[in-house]
């Protein structure tokens, strides 16, 4: 009978010293949030994606409005639109004013020099005007 | 008429030729009025002076006894309206660091993992007694992060332009941040 008693005695000891261990494994640190394990777990499996970017620039630059910047810009795409509606010549090429005549017998009508107005032949294309 | 035209040729060339002048790299020049390296030599000097000096430093060294911190550089955000690379001005900070001896810095990034992956191929290549093992790096006390941020303000030919570049260091075991170095810059461009 004592020895069942030294038994069960010696079972309830090795028990709570495992609780206990356990319980220090788990929380080894004092007033550590008993859930960092699920916070543990999220940022182990993201580590390495979230990590790569170390020692780098990350660049997030966006475009500042500047009057002269977007002046320039409106005057090269207008440039650019003037180049493709004038066959390639530029702006102060001969070749570049549309004739001011509306018949098809008039000085620039469509043999090739310059743009018309209204219907023509050859190189003919419309005037969005000056 | 072979000289002649070897002249005119020589004139030519000669008219047409870049010039470059080196310059010293303290000396300031701006040319279009956007972010430079002077611009990023200002912000270097700032923070390699203000970080060694915080006070940051004494507490950690007096909090662990004379335990030097440790310092991984992390991620730089350029919000600005230019490309901007910080390498430029981090690099001297980590320098400062090496130079005083009283900052320990460690590798973060794709280098760290470089040495990750020099470390596998050791496991199968190099000689036992030269071969480096795993998991015994030095983990970091902080990190270093930071922002450049600009406000732009222009009409017409004239331009106001304002960068804030901040760098901020932050206890990684407690999240607390122990060290805030900024630099503000602002230019006048006239075109």
């Amino acid at each position: 009978m004592k020895t069942n008693w030294i038994f069960v005695w010696t079972c309830v000891a090795a028990l709570a010293y495992s609780s206990a261990g356990y319980a220090q494994k788990s929380d080894p640190v004092k007033d550590q949030n008993p859930r960092y394990q699920e916070s543990r777990a999220k940022y182990i499996e993201q580590a390495d994606s979230l990590n790569s970017t170390q020692g780098t620039t990350v660049q997030q630059t966006y475009k500042a409005y500047d009057w002269y910047e977007a002046r320039e810009e409106r005057r090269k795409l207008r440039r650019e639109r003037n180049y493709q509606l004038n066959n390639g010549y530029y702006y102060g090429s001969p070749y570049y004013y549309p004739s001011i005549s509306y018949d098809h017998y008039g000085f620039g009508r469509g043999f090739g020099y310059g743009g018309h107005i209204g219907y023509s032949w050859g190189n003919s294309r419309p005037w969005f005007g000056w | 008429m072979t000289i002649a035209a070897i002249a005119v040729s020589g004139m030519m060339i000669t008219s047409c030729s870049r010039q470059v002048t080196r310059v010293n790299t303290d000396q300031a020049i701006d040319v279009s009025g956007n972010w430079n390296n002077t611009d990023s030599r200002l912000v270097a000097e700032e923070m390699t002076q203000t970080v060694l000096g915080g006070k940051w430093l004494s507490t950690h060294l007096e909090e662990k006894q004379g335990k030097r911190p440790v310092v991984v550089v992390g991620v730089v955000k350029n919000k600005s309206h230019e490309h901007i690379d910080a390498e430029t001005f981090v690099k001297d900070v980590e320098q400062s660091f090496i130079k005083s001896e009283r900052v320990r810095l460690v590798q973060g990034g794709k280098k760290r993992e470089e040495l990750r992956a020099e470390k596998a191929d050791q496991q199968d290549n190099a000689s036992v007694s030269t071969m480096k093992k795993f998991g015994l790096e030095n983990g970091a006390d902080y990190i270093l992060q930071g922002s450049i941020n600009s406000i732009v303000d222009s009409h017409k030919r004239k331009k106001v332009v304002y960068y804030q570049v901040n760098l901020e260091l932050t206890d990684i075991q407690t999240n607390e941040v122990v060290w805030i170095g900024d630099k503000k810059i602002a230019k006048y461009v006239k075109n």
